[in-house]
């Protein structure tokens, strides 16, 4: 099964402005309906509300609370598409709205498959996300971008037989209307592929190569090469070596370090055997505060590459 | 002190009403605050008001009043008062203060109006939705229900 796998989502400014939005001088007169009746308004342009200048009305759908948005999907055409956009969330950041999500993958109860949770901050209510589309997989990565969830490649499982096959599926969860869908274009399905094959030639030796490591999502292979390309790897290395040393991580593996080549004899070890041993303990061991960091880093940075 | 003369501006409706206000009171709107500040300081000043009738202005004058000596109240007080005020309101006229507030800069007003709107909308169906706020439902029946089987919420 994957591993837990948590992401965060925006983040929220409890402000109650929106003088940016909303022109304050004759500009908004000009627009402004005379009439209520929605024959005022022309043909070819749909208005949110009928009648209300539509900084007002996307103001009014801004105020509304996350789990009425399916409903306000399916009013018309021009609602959704406006609770999918980007500027929606634009328009709840500034009316206060936007909450933070943390998205959880947790096993059932039964033990057998999984299911995607939402912690929120507001409260300690949780919310759970429709099933997953698609074949059951494993091994995939998770990234969160603008306000949705993403869950790429990995491995497919067959129920019948147990077999698995590599799977180039991204699917996308889309908070505001509570949905799954897969996003994957032709195009994009080439540069996965390419970037996949570069990716595969790159790929550090992984320490303990036992299956579960062996196979990796393609996925974060892929963001391994853009983050290589664009030099943010070399950025975040260092990055990650200053907070270590901070910490007093890196001594503390020095410590161990020592300690087990005293216990085996110093000229007994070797350098892969101590790898080995300390790799687990290393991965363990780094503060939660410095994965949060470089979590935020590395999202922001696929944040840039997607825009 | 007693005697002292207050500054007063005259704001003229579409429908050519006039109402004569304290400047403070008027000065609640950005829109007419930023026209005072332009046009300098006249003893005489007659700002016109377009788009906002005599009735959707008197009663945007009346929040206006309220707030304009807010700081006399205590805040649940203002809280209170204003939810009556836009509860009163129907549709009508509550389009009418959104356009009211939008145009003349009234952000408090504006915000106030807009929550009723959205209160409005909470909790209604689709169809509810449509009826209430005159949209036209340009779905073909066929994408209804599929969005509708996508969208099964499985929030509490």
């Amino acid at each position: 099964m994957p591993c837990l796998v948590s992401a965060k989502k925006w983040l929220a400014e409890s402000e109650m402005c929106f003088s940016g939005g909303i022109p304050n001088s004759s500009a908004g007169c000009a627009r402004l309906a005379t009439r209520l009746t929605p024959q005022a308004s022309l043909e070819s342009y749909c208005p949110i509300l009928p009648g209300l200048p539509d900084d007002v009305a996307k103001y009014c759908l801004a105020l509304i609370p996350r789990s009425y948005f399916p409903v306000m999907g399916t009013v018309c055409k021009r609602w959704m598409s406006f609770i999918q956009s980007r500027e929606f969330e634009a328009v709840r950041k500034q009316a206060g709205k936007l909450e933070e999500w943390l998205y959880v993958l947790t096993a059932n109860a039964d033990g057998k498959g999984s299911h995607w949770e939402v912690l929120s901050h507001f409260g300690n209510k949780h919310h759970l996300l429709p099933p997953m589309p698609g074949p059951v997989k494993t091994g995939f990565g998770v990234v969160v971008l603008d306000g949705k969830l993403l869950v790429l490649a990995g491995y497919s499982v067959d129920n019948d037989n147990g077999t698995e096959c590599v799977s180039s599926d991204v699917y996308q969860y889309d908070s505001r209307l509570n949905r799954w869908m897969e996003r994957l274009n032709e195009l994009e399905r080439k540069r996965f592929r390419r970037e996949r094959m570069r990716a595969s030639i790159n790929r550090p030796p992984t320490p303990d190569a036992d299956e579960q490591q062996a196979r990796e999502p393609a996925v974060i292979e892929i963001i391994n090469v853009k983050m290589v390309e664009s030099g943010e790897k070399e950025k975040l290395k260092e990055l990650l070596r200053e907070r270590l040393i901070e910490c007093g991580w890196r001594d503390e593996m020095k410590a161990l370090c020592r300690a087990y080549a005293k216990k085996k004899g110093r000229n007994n070890v070797t350098i892969e055997e101590l790898v080995q041993v300390i790799t687990p303990k290393g991965r363990a061991s780094i503060p939660d505060s410095v994965k949060t960091e470089l979590l935020q880093r590395i999202q922001s940075f696929l944040t840039s590459v997607v825009l | 002190m007693v005697g002292v003369k207050k500054k007063m501006v005259t704001l003229v409706s579409s429908d050519g009403v006039e109402f004569v206000v304290e400047k403070r009171v008027a000065e609640q709107s950005l829109f007419i605050k930023n026209a005072l500040n332009e046009g300098g300081v006249e003893e005489k000043v007659m700002i016109p008001i377009p788009k906002v009738t005599s009735d959707t202005l008197s009663s945007v004058l009346e929040y206006c009043e309220k707030h304009a000596s807010a700081t006399e109240f205590q805040e649940n007080e203002i809280e209170e008062w204003d939810k009556e005020y836009i509860e009163k309101a129907d549709l009508d006229l509550l389009y009418y203060l959104l356009q009211a507030s939008y145009s003349m800069s009234i952000m408090g007003l504006m915000e106030l109006g807009a929550k009723k709107v959205a209160s409005l909308i909470r909790g209604k169906s689709p169809q509810e939705i449509r009826e209430l706020f005159n949209i036209k439902n340009d779905f073909t029946p066929e994408q209804e229900e599929e969005i509708r089987r996508e969208m099964q919420w499985n929030y509490e």
